[in-house]
């Protein structure tokens, strides 16, 4: 598979509070690469990261062969790019309509409609909350929103933060399984980050494991899930 | 109106929608920046002097007053108060400053203004004698007796009063709807609530805070006007009228627009009446309390309503009136 993505000898954080070192990865395209990790290794970081939402103080972010570290997310949200992130991925005061009417607001009006529309057939549990505004949505119905917005700016790549955490199992794995027929049904390229790593590494192609901002492991799913110890000291799992 | 002159009633409409033009400025730059805007009253005592201009250089009389100040005020100082965003905060921010280093910056920006201000006045006095214009430049009462006159209630009264109270309820709903119907309106009020994910999808969060501080400049500036319609006009106005444009954004519930606008009004109608029947009730001269008033407002709807005004719930009431009217309650379907 092509590289979509590639991050070259990154090192970024917050200001001058440094919390990446020296991260080097290619993310495939039309795959899904699970990146996973203990609380505070800097998994979130990392996707803000792509996404400009940092400081990168050294190394390129190349997508398609265009240098994007240093652009202005909203510059790097037209490139094709969607992220969710972990909290606040929704406009609570917003209705689930003005949400979707915001992720298209770039778009000339008809095409805008016909996006809204799309999107409303993807996930069609929103269909009936049009007018409600988003905070008072149920935890999985915030996240189908969320992926709904997403969708609308028919992005190539799609970065998830934790879209499971705070769910009850029964809709994570309706979650995973909606992200899993991006990548089959809609030829997505995808970035997952996930708590449950079992549960991620198992519909994953290629698994990343960051520690204290460093990349640990680099490699296929199922070799990280059987790692003697790299799976035992990190994932929780024997 | 129970003992009260037409002529107070209009002088009061006027101030409290001064106020109101103000203290929704005031909150729509907080809810952006969080940081209160100190120099908010002084930039909109530039829009009176941008009306003493006006009206001096160009002869105005009765409407046309309004028709040529307001739209140049708006754009005056709604560009003034841009660059306070664009030159001073937005660098200062970016530059790592909190909350206090910004605040200070609009104090210092405030102190500024008014010497620009009482330069201006005296650039304004040479320029006003230069070209024979009979108009002071401070302590300035004239402009009263410029404005046009309507019959009001068998009174011969100004309309000062009347006009600025139709230019803020014209405001609150072009407001109402940039915010609700327009692709722009909808991507602030996202960049307002959320900013990263905002930015993330693709809308430039900057340029809106830029509009949403432009806006509230303007409308200052437009407050400016009235201002100057019904007041003495003099370079330190703001720093009198700061404290009132605070009382109403927090009665309001500063992050809302329209609570703002709600709790300036209110504010400005409390200054005005409270002391007048004050005085009578108490049988002594209360005119120099007026602020108390108003500090009175805030500390009685905090306590009945911690969030401000705008927080009062009332869609569990739209809900329940069919309810009521219908002479039952009944267990909705929620
Ligand atoms: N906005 C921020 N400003 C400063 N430091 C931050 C910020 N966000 C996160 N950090 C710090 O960066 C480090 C990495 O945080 P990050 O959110 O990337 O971890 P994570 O791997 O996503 O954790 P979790 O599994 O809990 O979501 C942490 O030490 C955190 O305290
Ligand atoms: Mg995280």
């Amino acid at each position: 598979m092509p590289t979509a993505l590639e991050l070259v000898d990154v090192n970024a954080g917050y200001g001058k509070l440094h919390i990446l070192y020296d991260i080097s990865l290619e993310i495939p395209e039309k795959e899904i690469t699970v990146i996973v990790g203990p609380n505070g290794s800097g998994k979130s970081t990392l996707l803000k990261t792509i996404f400009g939402l940092t400081t990168i103080y050294s190394g390129d972010v190349i997508y398609r062969g265009v240098n994007i570290a240093g652009k202005k997310p909203h510059d790097i949200a037209k490139l094709g790019i969607a992220y969710l992130p972990q909290v606040g991925n929704v406009f609570d005061n917003l209705t689930v309509e003005e949400n979707l009417r915001m992720a298209a607001h770039d778009f000339p009006k008809t095409a805008a409609r016909e996006a809204i529309e799309e999107a409303l057939e993807m996930f069609p549990v929103l269909k009936a909350f049009r007018k409600r505004k988003a905070k008072t949505l149920s935890g999985g119905e915030k996240q189908m929103l969320a992926m709904a917005m997403a969708m609308i700016r028919k992005p190539d790549l799609v970065i998830f933060d934790e879209p499971t955490a705070a769910l009850a199992p029964k809709i994570a794995v309706q979650v995973l399984k909606e992200i899993v027929r991006l990548r089959d049904e809609f030829n997505k390229t995808i970035i997952l980050v996930e708590q449950n790593a079992k549960r991620a590494l198992e519909i994953g192609d290629k698994a990343v494991l960051l520690v204290s901002g460093r990349i640990q492991f680099k490699g296929g799913p199922k070799e990280l899930l059987t790692h003697p110890e790299l799976s035992k000291l990190y994932l929780g799992l024997k | 109106m129970i003992g009260i002159s037409t002529i107070f009633f209009l002088e009061t409409l006027a101030y409290a929608s001064t106020l109101a033009l103000l203290s929704l400025g005031l909150s729509l730059t907080y809810t952006t920046t969080r940081v209160p805007n100190f120099a908010h009253a002084t930039i909109a005592s530039i829009g009176t002097y941008v009306l003493l201009t006006v009206v001096g250089l160009m002869r105005l009389r009765g409407l046309n007053i309004y028709l040529y100040s307001i739209p140049a005020a708006f754009i005056t100082v709604g560009i003034i108060t841009l660059l306070q965003y664009v030159l001073v905060l937005k660098p200062l921010a970016d530059r790592g400053n909190g909350l206090i280093g910004l605040m200070i910056s609009t104090l210092a920006l405030d102190i500024i203004l008014m010497g620009v201000i009482n330069i201006y006045a005296d650039f304004l006095l040479q320029t006003f004698k230069a070209k024979k214009v009979k108009l002071q430049v401070r302590d300035q009462p004239a402009l009263r007796s410029y404005d046009a006159r309507i019959e009001l209630f068998g009174q011969n009264v100004n309309v000062s009063g009347l006009v600025a109270f139709a230019t803020l309820i014209a405001v609150a709903i072009l407001l109402w709807l940039l915010l609700n119907k327009t692709k722009t309106g909808i991507a602030m009020r996202a960049a307002i609530e959320n900013p990263a994910l905002a930015e993330v999808l693709g809308v430039n969060v900057n340029r809106m805070y830029m509009l949403a501080w432009f806006l509230a400049g303007g409308l200052a500036g437009v407050g400016g006007v009235f201002m100057g319609m019904v007041q003495k006009i003099s370079p330190a106005m703001g720093a009198l009228l700061i404290v009132s444009v605070f009382a109403g954004s927090i009665a309001g519930g500063i992050t809302s627009v329209f609570g703002s606008m709600l709790g300036g009004l209110l504010v400005g109608f409390a200054e005005n009446f409270g002391p007048y029947y004050s005085s009578l009730l108490l049988n002594m001269d209360m005119t120099g309390y007026d602020k108390m008033f108003s500090l009175g407002i805030i500390v009685v709807v905090l306590l009945l309503v911690p969030g401000g005004l705008a927080s009062l719930d009332l869609s569990g009431l739209k809900k329940r009136l069919p309810l009521l009217r219908a002479g039952g309650v009944e267990v909705s379907g929620e």
